[in-house]
């Protein structure tokens, strides 16, 4: 009897593990050996800048796999606490963060850490938080909320300043929104008044506030050689063509001429020695994640499920394209990590809680599915 | 959840990644040819290697032009702009000249991205080490060896060699015009004048091209290609370096020139005009102060009397004047003539005196010659005409270039009808020849002017009975390891005049060295000589008197002498001016003696002592296989003129004052 309950225990523990999606996990893991890779041409064949890296890879996969085995309610029941946190510590940025080329971005406490990358998960959880008690159509009182609360941590990152992460921090909570049913003509209607006025309000500007404005954007682009860096990132992508260099053979890195080649104009050192393989291999994994991501959050089994997995998901692939469209010129410059594959850092953490989150979702849903 | 949102959501990830597969297919596929061109700019720079330029040397291999170590201290433009603030503190390192910041401006402006720009050249050792010492001071700055062009006889070859200087505006329109810019950089010396200038192409050699791998910051990371720089082809020329400072001595402080062939095969022996300058001046942009000085001096030393000056050649004319008469049968071997004193034209009283009023009595052709009958001369002046000896006297070389292996050479005065026409057009007085002026001109005086070279090398044509050969200064060509390359093409012509015309007029200038006006200079040779004095009047003097007004010495008569010896086979045909010496006799004919004497009779113990006294051209060990042909010919740059470096006056007036 007993034995037959262990035995039963342990197939159930075996249930258990199964039920996990390796394939994702695979998918992350192919990115960490990417990134192992390129960082090394990176940091110039010195395995000793790897270290970092290495410790923040490592962490945050752990890190991941702890969050996939928590249970999706008591994420759920993290959310309130999280934001109020993080309201405090970027709070506490604006009044004793470390200032750096003109923006008071990172806390000292002894680790230096920069909270508003805590905010791309924590606004997204409270918004998804806040929405999943309603269990019928959500009203505009809920939508507003949802809004009030993306606005206050939106305002306080926005006057570090980095308007970059802002706007992620930003879109990861509309993403919630998005997902959790917010009328189209809302989002129609207030995009379309962005856009008409955009101009109105930029012609009306003058023009050290507009200065201001593109430096909010990103501060430590270069007032001087404007354009340099996306100039050096393009001829470098360009120069890779289709085969690539060579791994550890490309001219624009090894010489200096990407700056933060490892950390957000990484995707340079890859188009540059492996070319546009390279690329569409890392394109493809990126997709297969995202597709993975979608998978979840269709398949998810309520509505906070539904709203986090899509948010993550889509917020993903934000990084990415803005990465790698800013690198290729197509956007403008705005400090984004390509996500796993740029230096480790509270970036990475971030992502992967995110993805342990996601296969916590996923991981309910198999091995718990609702009647 | 509704199914637009998730349908949304899929169509946002995959459009996405769709623009970004666009992109970067469009960068790393269509436009990778063109970003890839611009990536091996970004990281490649060229850096030129300078060949070292090759040298000259005398007959007997001793170096006239050489290349001497120098250290310079110098600045790449990129970190030009520091140094400006840290003038200052270099000046308390080195001595800083004002002459010096603003060649060093100057070069800065024509000075590519590699290229390193001298801030000063010519370092003394305790400047380097004080630069070596302070070098955390400086860090931008380079001390380094380059090698530069050496004249170890300073002033005895400027107007022969010539000097090198800076590649000027000028110069670089010529060098693009040839082709041949591209084996220059901004600040490279190139031949300014003489040699230097003629052969540049033979010696410069050709500019290595490294091509440096270089980092965002400019420093050099490695090395891509490298041609290396070929050394120039080092010039051995027929001049004997130990006779050149024997005549150079012998001139003194005397302005004038001296121009010794090789009747035999036209190579100059030597080349002497004076005054002088320093060749060394020149090279990287003479001072203010030097140009000052060369400038105003009276004597002119930048003028190149052996090829610029001209001078009426007086009595030196004769001989060849003779040789004309007799070959156009004007006068025969048994022609007699009564020397009076004295010569007066037809329906005239003027009377054409002889010098020291002279009365020779009767005289034949070569009689004339070896006592410089004037009288005789005015007579076949007369007799000859102008228009015949416009026809014959170019068979000496008179009145035309000898074609020598210099630039701006001077083709002197041979007057004719239409040159006095065309000179005098607003004269009609003067404007038609008249008998008087042929009768002048019979004597050497009158209109034509030849310069030292021209009379040399009409001197040489007697000698060789009647061979022309081209004088010349390039011997042949030699590569680092002593190897010939290239030897001159010597030309050699047959003048018309028959050789027995000629024994005359060479039986009369050896008579001159022995009962005539030489025969002072001509007492007791080991060997035969021929010779004839001349003295080219400066001012017309009056009539019946030798006396004059004008009794300063720069009034004085520039003194000739022309002569060859051996007579029966001529080792060495010569000419000497001295300005104002007076009577070619007195002044130039000595100094031909001791020339003869010390060419023709020369020691082997003082062959020896020359080799041992100076720096002797040392063929490389190493052996170069493939030697790339030279042409013969030399550079197309010699037949341009350049005049904007150095102020030498070509017009005929100035060396001549009659």
């Amino acid at each position: 009897m007993i034995q037959q309950q262990q035995a039963s225990k342990l197939r159930q523990f075996w249930q258990y593990l199964l039920n996990f999606d390796y394939l994702l996990i695979l998918l992350l893991l192919c990115l960490f050996v990417i990134n192992g890779f390129i960082q090394y041409s990176a940091n110039d064949q010195v395995m000793t800048r790897m270290y970092n890296d290495g410790v923040y890879l490592g962490i945050s996969f752990i890190i991941m796999l702890v969050v996939a085995g928590v249970h999706i309610n008591r994420i759920r029941s993290f959310a309130l606490p999280l934001y109020i946190i993080s309201l405090i510590l970027i709070a506490l940025v604006l009044v004793i963060g470390v200032k750096v080329n003109g923006a008071r971005r990172w806390l000292n406490l002894g680790l230096r850490i920069q909270p508003s990358e805590l905010c791309k998960l924590s606004v997204p959880l409270l918004v998804a938080y806040v929405l999943s008690f309603k269990d019928h159509a959500l009203s505009y009182k809920d939508y507003i909320l949802g809004f009030v609360i993306i606005a206050i941590p939106f305002a306080l990152i926005a006057k570090q300043p980095d308007l970059g992460t802002g706007i992620l921090v930003f879109s990861a909570g509309f993403f919630v929104l998005f997902f959790a049913g917010l009328p189209w003509k809302v989002m129609i209607i207030s995009l379309i008044s962005i856009i008409a006025s955009s101009p109105l309000i930029w012609g009306l500007l003058k023009d050290y506030q507009k200065h201001r404005i593109l430096t909010l954007i990103d501060p430590q682009s270069d007032p001087l050689g404007k354009g340099y860096h996306i100039i050096q990132g393009v001829i470098a992508i360009g120069s890779g063509g289709l085969h690539g260099q060579g791994y550890l053979h490309g001219s624009q890195v090894h010489l200096n001429f990407i700056p933060e080649k490892h950390t957000d104009f990484v995707v340079t050192v890859l188009a540059e020695e492996f070319g546009y393989i390279g690329v569409g291999i890392i394109l493809a994994l990126y997709l297969l994640i995202a597709l993975r991501g979608l998978r979840i959050t269709r398949l998810a089994q309520d509505r906070f499920s539904q709203t986090m997995a899509g948010s993550i998901t889509l917020s993903f692939i934000l990084y990415v394209l803005i990465n790698m469209g800013m690198v290729s010129g197509i956007f403008p410059v705005v400090g984004v990590p390509l996500p796993l594959i740029s230096y480790g850092g509270t970036a990475t953490i971030v992502i992967m809680i995110g993805f342990g989150i996601l296969l916590s979702i996923d991981h309910r849903r198999r091995y718990h599915p609702l009647k | 959840m509704t199914k637009s949102r998730i349908i949304a959501a899929y169509l946002f990830v995959l459009i996405g990644i769709a623009i970004l597969y666009a992109r970067y297919a469009y960068l790393q596929i269509s436009d990778h040819k063109e970003l890839l061109i611009k990536a091996v700019d970004n990281y490649s720079s060229i850096v030129a290697t300078q060949p070292v330029r090759g040298g000259i040397i005398d007959r007997e291999s001793v170096v006239l032009a050489d290349n001497r170590v120098s250290y310079a201290v110098a600045i790449l433009p990129k970190d030009a702009k520091s140094v400006e603030s840290t003038f200052s503190q270099l000046e308390s390192q080195i001595n800083l000249t004002g002459f010096d910041k603003k060649k060093y401006y100057k070069q800065l402006k024509q000075a590519k991205n590699f290229d390193w720009v001298i801030i000063k050249d010519d370092l003394s050792n305790t400047e380097v080490a004080n630069l070596t010492a302070h070098n955390y001071l400086f860090p931008e700055l380079n001390v380094f060896a380059h090698t530069k062009r050496y004249y170890p006889f300073s002033d005895l070859y400027a107007h022969s060699i010539g000097y090198v200087g800076r590649v000027s505006q000028k110069d670089k329109k010529k060098l693009g015009l040839g082709g041949v810019l591209k084996n220059y950089l901004a600040n490279d010396y190139i031949g300014k004048s003489g040699l230097e200038q003629q052969y540049e192409s033979m010696m410069r050699g050709s500019i290595g091209k490294k091509i440096i791998r270089t980092d965002a910051f400019g420093n050099e990371v490695g090395l891509i290609s490298n041609t290396p720089a070929v050394d120039g082809y080092t010039l051995q020329l027929t001049i004997d370096n130990s006779l050149q400072q024997k005549a150079s001595q012998l001139l003194g402080d005397h302005k004038g020139a001296i121009v010794a062939l090789d009747p035999q095969t036209g190579g100059v022996l030597v080349f002497v005009s004076k005054p002088s300058y320093d060749a060394n001046l020149f090279l990287d942009g003479i001072t203010p102060n030097d140009w000052d000085e060369l400038q105003q001096d009276k004597g002119n030393p930048l003028l190149n009397r052996t090829i610029q000056g001209t001078y009426p050649p007086g009595s030196t004319f004769k001989p060849f004047l003779a040789a004309a008469a007799l070959y156009l049968g004007v006068r025969n071997a048994n022609y007699r003539f009564h020397d009076v004193g004295f010569f007066t034209l037809p329906g005239s009283s003027h009377r054409f005196r002889n010098s020291g009023n002279e009365v020779l009595g009767t005289i034949g052709i070569v009689d004339a010659v070896t006592h410089s009958s004037d009288a005789f001369f005015y007579k076949l002046g007369l007799d000859m005409g102008i228009d015949r000896m416009d026809k014959t006297l170019p068979f000496f070389g008179l009145g035309s270039k000898t074609g020598i292996d210099l630039p701006q050479e001077n083709s002197g005065l041979l007057p004719s009808r239409a040159w006095k026409a065309k000179r005098f057009a607003k004269d009609p007085y003067q404007r038609s020849w008249l008998p008087a002026d042929s009768v002048t001109m019979g004597i050497g005086q009158g209109f034509n002017h030849y310069t030292p070279l021209q009379m040399a090398y009409a001197t040489s044509i007697l000698a060789d009975d009647g061979v022309a050969h081209r004088p010349h200064l390039l011997n042949r060509v030699l590569n680092k390891s002593g190897a010939v390359v290239s030897t001159y093409q010597e030309s050699a012509v047959k003048i018309p005049i028959s050789k027995a015309d000629l024994d005359l007029v060479k039986l009369g200038m050896q008579r001159v060295m022995q009962i005539g006006t030489g025969s002072k200079i001509g007492a007791g040779t080991k060997y035969t000589m021929a010779g004839k004095t001349g003295t080219a009047q400066v001012v017309a003097l009056q009539q019946n008197s030798r006396k004059s007004k004008f009794s300063g010495s720069q009034y004085k008569d520039h003194s000739w002498f022309i002569a060859f010896a051996p007579v029966e086979n001529p080792k060495i045909a010569i000419a000497v001016v001295v300005e104002n010496g007076g009577w070619g006799a007195s002044a130039a004919g000595p100094i031909v003696r001791q020339i003869f004497d010390s060419y023709l009779l020369a020691s082997e113990s003082s062959v020896i002592e020359s080799q041992v006294r100076y720096k002797r051209f040392k063929p490389a060990a190493s052996s170069s296989p493939s030697v790339p042909a030279v042409t013969d010919e030399a550079d197309d740059l010699s037949s341009d003129v350049d005049n904007d470096d150095v102020g030498g006056n070509t017009d005929d007036s100035t060396a001549t004052s009659e």
